[in-house]
């Protein structure tokens, strides 16, 4: 009997929103928990605080951060094959719109000129956070990505037809733990 | 319409690369629609061996064959069936298939019925060497030929089928997301519809063409680039804007087109301008 693969969701910068699409699979996603997958890392679900080597990484969200960057350049050696999971990761998705002004503009609309803020009153962040990456790049650009699933977010029937056909593309062997 | 989130799009890869040229012609196809893959190999191998037909017929070089002209005129001949059974897929789907009929425009009627008269007088002088219809008069064949290079010549020209498919030879050939790829792929574009099934932009705007990414491709980024008025290049960014930039039709598409490059190319372009200024507010 095959053993279940391991299935590990990182989110880099991302709304969650696919992952709230995974969750409306709702029995489907129940029936792959209990035969096919083991699920080890998925912040939006389980308090798992990390995850070592893995059968399939779903990588959701952009690289905004160095912290986001970071966590690409470990991927590849943890994960047998690596989803790009949703539009930002697939293509730089709604976060990409960024790429059309200066960084420099960007934190003064966040910190300083939004809305919600008094005139005067925001700071821009200098220490603590990380830093911003130059653009918005899809993470096929950062790491090799194996398979890529569109959708902001992917609809849960188009997300379990995928997840079932990258199950099958999964060599498993060994007992059922 | 169905609701999109409810939807189960059929995914043309799961790694969304630019497929090569034998895979669009009949894998992807086939994706699309098995008699639409049955059209484009019938048709491409009949054009193939008319072309050769041809040269034989007004050359010296038939006589090399040795009297085995005969092959070349039957194979011609089961493409042509092929190519019309398959023709007939088409019809079908451009008759149940709103997206399809969105995707293609009112052009595909002028490739329909000048392929319709191909196939016809392909059919009549097929019969007719078959014995099935008394010997051939001739007329047929002149038909059967002269309505090929009109076709070839309006169609490649008009920007139909035969565009379609140079466009597609074209595109092969680049790296599928440079600007120049971007460009010939307003020509490329199959017009099958897949991404008009999935936009749900096109959803949420109840059907407006404007908002079918097919269009948006092939019809306004086009204009957009060959000097649209400034009422009209808005109007494009608007319906640029518009898009949530879900990238479904890139999972779709049999050409794995990526959609999210050519809009955000054109939103670069415009955004440090006075109309880009104007959209934005």
């Amino acid at each position: 009997m095959k053993r279940k693969a391991t299935l590990a969701i990182q989110d880099l910068c991302a709304c969650d929103g696919c992952e709230v699409a995974l969750a409306d699979m709702g029995h489907v996603l129940l029936d792959l928990l209990d035969d096919k997958v083991d699920l080890v890392y998925a912040p939006l679900f389980m308090s798992a605080h990390d995850y070592g080597e893995v059968d399939i990484l779903m990588l959701t969200g952009v690289a905004r951060t160095e912290d986001d960057i970071a966590h690409l350049r470990q991927a590849r050696q943890r994960a047998r094959y690596i989803v790009s999971f949703g539009s930002c990761a697939t293509f730089g998705g709604i976060p990409g719109l960024a790429n059309l002004y200066e960084r420099a503009t960007l934190l003064e609309t966040a910190y300083q000129n939004a809305p919600s803020l008094r005139v005067g009153e925001g700071t821009i962040p200098s220490e603590l956070l990380p830093a911003l990456t130059g653009e918005i790049r899809p993470i096929g650009a950062y790491v090799d990505v194996d398979f890529s699933l569109p959708g902001c977010p992917p609809p849960p029937r188009l997300l379990a037809d995928f997840l079932e056909r990258v199950l099958k593309q999964l060599p498993l062997q060994g007992e059922r733990s | 319409m169905s609701y999109w989130f409810g939807a189960k799009p059929k995914l043309s890869s799961l790694d969304l690369k630019k497929p090569g040229l034998a895979s669009l012609l009949v894998q992807k196809t086939f994706l699309v629609n098995p008699l639409s893959a049955l059209f484009h190999v019938g048709m491409v191998g009949a054009l193939i061996t008319g072309i050769i037909m041809e040269i034989l017929y007004f050359s010296s070089w038939g006589s090399i064959l040795n009297g085995g002209g005969w092959v070349i005129t039957w194979v011609h001949g089961g493409l042509g069936l092929l190519t019309a059974v398959g023709f007939m897929g088409v019809l079908a789907r451009f008759a149940s298939s709103k997206s399809f009929r969105v995707a293609s425009g009112r052009g595909f009627y002028i490739d329909a019925v000048l392929i319709g008269v191909i196939v016809v007088s392909g059919l009549i002088l097929l019969l007719r060497i078959l014995g099935i219809l008394p010997a051939a008069s001739g007329w047929e064949s002149t038909i059967h030929v002269a309505a090929t290079m009109v076709w070839l010549l309006v169609s490649l020209f008009g920007g139909g089928l035969v565009s379609h498919a140079v466009g597609t030879v074209a595109y092969s050939f680049t790296d599928g997301h440079s600007p120049v790829a971007l460009q010939i792929f307003s020509s490329a574009c199959s017009r099958c519809g897949k991404c008009v099934e999935v936009c749900p932009e096109y959803e949420a705007s109840n059907g407006l063409p404007e908002q079918a990414p097919a269009l948006k491709v092939r019809r306004y980024l086009k204009q957009f680039q060959d000097s649209a008025s400034p009422a009209e290049r808005k109007a494009i960014v608007e319906h640029v804007y518009a898009c949530a930039l879900c990238g479904l039709c890139v999972g779709v598409c049999p050409y794995a087109f990526r959609h999210y490059d050519l809009y955000m190319g054109l939103l670069r372009q415009v955004n440090r301008t006075q109309e880009g200024e104007e959209v934005r507010a």
